[in-house]
């Protein structure tokens, strides 16, 4: 398992967000985190991150990573899309990509995968000189993608990827999502609110209820059950 | 006519002091996201530092290059010690630090060099230049490396990895973390490369205003003045919002009658406001355009 | 039961609720502490030594200029560093009043106020198009604008010039056997209790949260409706009216105006003033005064030579150790278990931070010269301080040791003097980072 997660308890001050949180993640597979707001999902994505204070413990790649700072858990080869997106606004599209590669060497490869970036969002390529603060939700979500992709990730941490975007825009989205992880292998983790998309991507989801994992099961397998879907999932 | 040449040209000459002063103050804008009331105080207090090596017997070019390679470490140390303590408090805090900060830099200087105005050597000289009494190759010099500082500044931030990663951790150091960006070496390099251009800044300016404890007092607020007017995200609109104040300051002094020298320093204040009102963003700032 | 709903916004129920409780029910510990403090303010000028008046009736009119650089500053996010600016046109309209016309004394406070009201609003006019750095460096101008316009030649008339203008201090009404001093500090008294009292109305008013809305985000507050020019100017107007008044007040206690009173460096220390008492806070701006007044004279005892060095330092210290200010270490501490933990380093300044506040006003207290008029009010002083320290101090430590998750009765070693320092290094060298996002104090 690449990355493991077990008896994990995060705190925001004295509020205790997450309690005895427990799960895995193997190489190159898709799943997804499910959850009313407020549930800890994304708690759960600063958790592996170090923006958050933990308790417990987090695996990657057989090394204990939490308790590390954030920068070095990112050169692990794990890349996180916030909530929100974390846009350098007042940089270029073409800046944000290379922000992204700032702990990689090798200038040609870096240079070759922004232009893979651009095939993969051809709307990126038509503003690369823009500031980035002036493009659409969707176009900045896709940048936050595309920024995180340019790490070359073995993890992909993807924080509501579809807030705030059109059907259509989502969509795109996500079949994007699905071409880079059949392409390139990489692992992701996918907090989502829209269920329904979420469970078609991944292929096991997990439950939260105000800090606790409630369902732990096969995305096909929740999917199917109506009883939950109805509960939980409001569809 | 000519005398408004003359006094462009003069106030060129002034104004390469304040558009030295604007590169460090930016240079610090660009690190942290704001400004530092003590710049000006840590530049003098290089300049004496340097004044000190050269009394012990060193050459000017040591004196100098031990005087820049100590004020880049004595910014990294007061980033260390005296704003990461600060650095998650309200702005007005952070500003009282720094005013805590001006208050020792000026006090101690005064302490250990005393007020007594002295001179300072310069390796260009003073010899007039084009016949008049406007500008002297001091000042010409002065220019000079101005510019050559910001050509510098300019290639490191727009066309280096290293300019690019300090550019994002001082716009958003959260997402720059995530990108792996070491925030924290960040800012204080910021710090080390601010004090040291102010304190170039300062050992060009010394010559001109003579070296004593309060010497930055004025410099400091055109420096401001300057780099607010070319826009705080530009270095180039810096130096070039510096000239602009030194030949405001020149024209307002010489062509308004009741000003003289007292309201000068109002004057070309309220002219830079009045820029403002009309861009905001300085003459040279990029608009930071922000969707709710 | 619910109110009537007028204009389709029903009256909150606590309101209504609360006009319907005995009074003994509605009275809180912060009425009680306003209360004591006004009585003991009233008793100080008939027990204390002679010299003491002064320094105490500065304290309070500091406190006024603060109060007013905290409206706009503190509640409604307009920087100013050009405060001086009002302090000495408020004062320089209570000289002129009283030298060139002859004017009594009373009538230039509400005067100094209206015009300083009309400058600070028209000066609030153009600031609207400004915000934060631009409005810093604008203020700026008109700090350093007021010294060389009340110098100005032409003005010489009425201003005095370089020299200023000598006031005639007001005597005391002729049926009250007290000194000037105290006359002069019984009518800052009073003004200082109307005023804070009109500002601490002001601050809980629908104005207030519409003023405080536009400083946390003035997009939403727009959206909301709310006319944020109106606002802004406004308050630029009523914080400009309140430093002009002290400004005002300063006059009649120090007894002269001049112009190189009221320059940059004034600005700058009620800036200082602000931050030390708490931004926001309306209690906080008596401790800025008193913080202001005392503390380069405390620095200078200390060392003529390094005195702004000195100052400098203990103002790090302060800052470190309560960076939102006085205020918001009373907070903190109130909060006490429930606040979230304190990281290492922000243990060790809370720590030094007591230490340092006992310290300076032990010194307060010294310099002030209690201990040679009546050395048991000295002595009780002393105590309450020392108390006060070793109380709070206890406090820190057994927050400390729950963060730590240990048992709080290890706290009982603070108490054994060779015990308790390896007790505080403990206390230092335990790990308990904490990545909040939200800050401690």
């Amino acid at each position: 398992m690449m990355l493991q997660v077990a008896g994990l308890d995060a705190f925001y001050g004295q509020n205790q967000a997450l309690h005895g949180v427990g799960f895995a993640l193997d190489e190159g597979k898709v799943r997804t985190l499910l959850g009313a707001n407020g549930a800890g999902k994304t708690t759960i994505l600063r958790s592996i991150c170090g923006t958050v204070r933990v308790r417990g413990d987090i695996t990657f790649d057989g090394k204990r990573v939490s308790g590390w700072a954030t920068e070095d858990i990112v050169r692990l080869g794990i890349a996180h899309v916030p909530e929100g997106r974390g846009t350098f606004v007042r940089m270029t599209v073409e800046e944000n990509l290379q922000l992204g590669a700032m702990t990689r060497h090798g200038r040609r490869e870096i240079a070759e995968d922004i232009e893979r970036i651009y095939i993969n969002f051809p709307r990126l390529k038509e503003r690369r000189a823009q500031q980035a603060g002036t493009l659409s939700g969707g176009e900045q979500q896709m940048l936050a993608v595309g920024r995180a992709l340019m790490l070359r990730p073995r993890l992909l941490l993807l924080d509501e990827p579809s807030f705030g975007l059109a059907p259509l825009i989502v969509e795109e989205l996500f079949e994007i999502l699905r071409r880079v992880n059949a392409e390139t292998g990489v692992a992701m983790l996918i907090v989502e609110q829209n269920a329904a998309l979420a469970l078609e991507l991944a292929e096991h989801a997990y439950l939260l209820e105000t800090g606790r994992i409630v369902l732990d099961a096969p995305a096909a397998v929740i999917g199917a059950d109506e009883a939950v879907r109805r509960s939980y999932l409001g569809y | 006519m000519e005398l408004l040449q003359q006094q462009v040209m003069a106030g060129l000459a002034n104004g390469a002091i304040y558009a030295c002063m604007a590169l460090a103050v930016v240079m610090i804008y660009q690190a942290i996201d704001h400004l530092n009331f003590a710049q000006g105080e840590m530049a003098m207090f290089s300049t004496f530092i340097a004044w000190q090596l050269m009394a012990w017997g060193l050459p000017y070019w040591i004196a100098f290059a031990l005087a820049v390679v100590m004020s880049f470490a004595a910014g990294v140390v007061i980033d260390r010690v005296l704003f990461r303590p600060v650095q998650k408090a309200p702005i007005l805090s952070q500003i009282v630090a720094f005013i805590a900060l001006f208050s020792i830099l000026n006090s101690s200087a005064g302490q250990i060099w005393d007020y007594t105005i002295k001179s300072f050597p310069t390796p260009f000289g003073h010899t007039p230049l084009f016949g008049g009494t406007l500008i002297d190759t001091h000042e010409a010099g002065m220019i000079g490396v101005t510019l050559v500082m910001l050509a510098l500044l300019y290639v490191f931030f727009r066309g280096t990895r290293l300019g690019l990663a300090m550019r994002a951790a001082a716009a958003n150091p959260e997402s720059a973390r995530l990108v792996g960006i070491r925030v924290g070496w960040m800012t204080a390099l910021g710090w080390g490369m601010a004090a040291a251009i102010g304190a170039v800044a300062g050992m060009l300016i010394a010559p001109v205003v003579f070296l004593e404890p309060n010497m930055m007092l004025g410099v400091l607020l055109y420096g401001f003045a300057g780099a607010v007017l070319g826009g705080l995200t530009s270095p180039a609109g810096a130096v070039a919002g510096g000239f602009a104040v030194g030949i405001i300051e020149n024209l307002a002094g010489t062509f308004i009658p009741y000003f003289g020298r007292e309201l000068k320093l109002t004057f070309a204040l309220i002219m830079i406001v009045v820029v403002l009102m009309f861009r905001p963003s300085g003459l040279f700032g990029r608009r930071v355009v922000s969707r709710v | 039961m619910t109110s009537v709903p007028k204009d389709g916004i029903a009256v909150p129920q606590a309101e209504a609720v609360s006009a319907q409780r005995p009074l003994h029910a509605r009275l809180t510990t912060r009425h009680l502490i306003i209360t004591g403090t006004t009585i003991v303010a009233l008793l100080i000028p008939l027990a204390a030594p002679g010299f003491m008046i002064f320094p105490l009736t500065e304290v309070m009119v500091y406190g006024l200029a603060i109060l007013g650089l905290n409206l706009l500053t503190g509640f409604n996010g307009q920087f100013s560093l050009g405060h001086s600016a009002f302090y000495g046109i408020g004062a320089y309209t209570a000289a002129i009043m009283m030298h060139n016309y002859d004017i009594s004394y009373f009538w230039t406070l509400p005067a100094a106020g209206a015009v300083c009201f009309a400058v600070g609003f028209l000066f609030g006019l153009p600031a609207l198009r400004l915000q934060n750095l631009y409005l810093a460096l604008a203020t700026f101008a008109l700090a350093t604008a007021m010294p060389q316009i009340l110098k100005f030649h032409l003005l010489e008339e009425w201003t005095g010039g370089v020299q200023g203008l000598p006031i005639l201090q007001p005597d005391p009404p002729p049926f009250l056997p007290i000194t000037t001093d105290q006359w002069l500090y019984y009518l800052t008294l009073g003004v200082i209790l109307l005023m804070f009292a009109a500002a601490a109305n002001l601050v809980r008013s629908r104005a207030g949260r519409a003023i405080m809305a536009i400083r946390d985000n003035p997009i939403a507050a727009a959206a909301m409706g709310i006319n944020t020019s109106l606002y802004k100017t406004i308050t630029f107007g009523v914080s400009a009216l309140y430093t002009g008044v002290a400004g005002a007040l300063s006059a009649l206690v120090v007894g002269f105006v001049a112009p190189d009173s009221f320059t940059i460096f004034l600005s700058i220390s009620l800036l200082v003033g602000l931050v030390i008492g708490g931004v926001g806070s309306i209690a906080g701006c008596l401790f800025g005064g008193l913080f202001v007044l005392y503390l380069p004279n405390i620095a200078n005892s200390i060392s003529t030579g390094l005195s702004g060095a000195i100052y400098g330092f203990i103002l790090l210290l302060v800052i470190f150790a309560t960076p939102s200010g006085a205020s918001g270490f009373v907070r903190f501490a109130r909060d006490g278990f429930s606040a979230p933990a304190l990281d290492r380093a922000r243990f060790l300044s809370v720590w030094f931070g007591i230490s340092t506040y006992g310290v300076i006003t032990l010194l307060i207290v010294k310099g002030a010269g209690l201990g040679k008029s009546s050395p048991l009010i000295f002595w009780i002083t002393y105590t309450m301080i020392i108390l006060g320290i070793t109380g709070w101090q206890t406090i820190m430590a057994v927050k400390r040791l729950s963060d730590m998750r240990r048992s709080r009765w290890w706290g009982i070693l603070l108490f054994v003097p060779p015990l308790n320092m390896l007790l505080l290094i403990a206390l230092f060298c335990a790990k308990t980072r904490s990545h909040d996002t939200l800050t401690a104090i």
